[in-house]
């Protein structure tokens, strides 16, 4: 099998990190948007809960909401590097587990080893910061956590069993086939 | 495909990036000049406030005002109870605080546990300021019903504008060096700043409004005095020349 697999088209190693990399910072991407989207909702009802402001209704509204998406953005930017590295190590991970699971030819199987894989990473994290911070599920820490913690954890096991799933759906990565020897990302 | 997927891609980031850039540029030109002085005329900009001798020499101050259809009392009675360990909040976004574990409580009705306030007084800015110096603004000065001032010169300014209406203006330096380094205080820092303390007047205006004659003021003839119903400084304050340049 293992014989088979390596003559399959198949991500290389380095285009595996790019990727996971990427993704990671697409994912704080897409959870800043989310947080921006949410903080002005509810940033614009309490504002309108309040008649009158002096310096005008629009302009209070219109710098709220950016000087919230500002913060956000530049927070974002900060986690970005973070990301790209839990997102391209977890990508190294699930690569070489494909192929010593024999995964590939399992979409199903493959997603859920992703899933897995992220779980672990996630329990790692949550172990490092209860354990290494001492950082404790109080209620006065509940809604932070659950913010920077469990929100992003879940999303990132989520997309993680949802990626692996179809990149062994993705034409030429599938089971060995004869001769197919080029490796994606390698090629040329 | 994979030509699709790539080209997706690069779309994908050319975006943000083009969204990153323009948000900050409008931003840096629009918006940051209109939150430094949200509110405020060009008078409150210039005036003096009562804080302003502890504000550093490389602090960028910002002067922000709202005017609230109460009296002076009331809105001072909200003012002193400010903080996460008196009322249970900075009167703004709660929900925002409490993203960053800072364990507020909206406090929608005045305690008279919390209308006593004197120099030293600590108000809290979040639950860890206990062990935190960093999360405590210290009372560096007050002027009760009138002016009340923090560390580093962080001033609210309370003027009667008649016995119904009251302007609040509150003037507040940020050092570069406020939060690691200035890269992150302007542009972290700064923006947020500004969403919590507007936050923070509007939310004492709407509190005021909403009973702008409150039982528990009524129960505090201190606060009370007939200057300040009156809509004129009580004879007890100083006259609001004294902070004016």
């Amino acid at each position: 099998m293992m014989d088979d697999f390596t003559t399959t088209r198949r991500v290389s190693w380095a285009r595996a990190i790019w990727y996971g990399a990427e993704l990671g910072v697409a994912l704080t991407c897409v959870y800043t948007v989310a947080f921006i989207g949410y903080a002005v909702v509810r940033s614009t009802v309490m504002i309108l809960a309040t008649p009158g402001p002096d310096a005008g209704l629009a302009g209070t509204l219109a710098s709220t909401w950016l000087s919230l998406a500002l913060a956000a953005t530049e927070v974002a930017l900060l986690c970005a590097l973070p990301a790209a590295l839990l997102g391209a190590a977890t990508a190294l991970v699930i690569r070489a587990l494909l192929t010593l699971a024999d995964a590939v030819s399992s979409p199903a199987r493959a997603g859920a080893l992703g899933a897995a894989v992220c779980l672990g990473f996630s329990l790692a994290l949550v172990a490092l910061v209860s354990g290494g911070l001492g950082v404790a599920w109080t209620p006065a820490s509940a809604e932070a956590l659950t913010f920077w913690l469990v929100l992003p954890l879940l999303i990132y096991v989520v997309a993680g069993g949802v990626v692996s799933r179809q990149l062994v759906q993705t034409p030429g990565y599938g089971p060995a086939r004869s001769g197919a020897g080029e490796r994606i990302g390698e090629s040329a | 495909m994979k030509a699709t997927r790539h080209r997706y891609r690069l779309r994908f980031w050319a975006t943000a990036l083009a969204l990153a850039v323009g948000l900050g540029a409008l931003y840096g030109l629009i918006i940051r000049p209109y939150h430094m002085r949200w509110g405020a005329t060009d008078a409150e900009v210039a005036m003096a406030m009562p804080g302003d001798a502890l504000i550093a020499a490389n602090a960028v101050v910002s002067t922000r005002a709202v005017t609230i259809h109460a009296p002076t009392a009331t809105v001072w009675a909200w003012l002193v109870q400010t903080g996460q360990n008196r009322g249970g909040d900075w009167h703004s976004y709660a929900w925002l605080e409490n993203l960053f574990a800072a364990d507020m409580r909206a406090g929608e009705a005045l305690d008279p546990r919390w209308q006593q306030i004197q120099v030293g007084d600590q108000l809290y800015m979040h639950a860890g300021a206990a062990s935190n110096p960093v999360m405590v603004a210290s009372v560096a000065g007050l002027d009760p019903g009138r002016a009340l001032w923090l560390k580093a010169g962080w001033s609210f300014l309370l003027r009667p504008i008649d016995a119904q209406t009251t302007r609040l203006v509150v003037r507040y330096p940020m050092r570069p060096d406020e939060f690691l380094n200035p890269a992150i205080t302007f542009s972290i820092f700064e923006p947020a700043h500004f969403v919590m303390e507007s936050g923070m007047l509007l939310g004492i205006k709407r509190r005021a409004e909403r009973d702008p004659w409150p039982a528990a003021i009524r129960a505090y003839p201190h606060i009370t005095a007939e200057g300040l119903r009156e809509g004129k400084p009580s004879l007890k304050h100083p006259p609001l020349s004294r902070f004016s340049r």
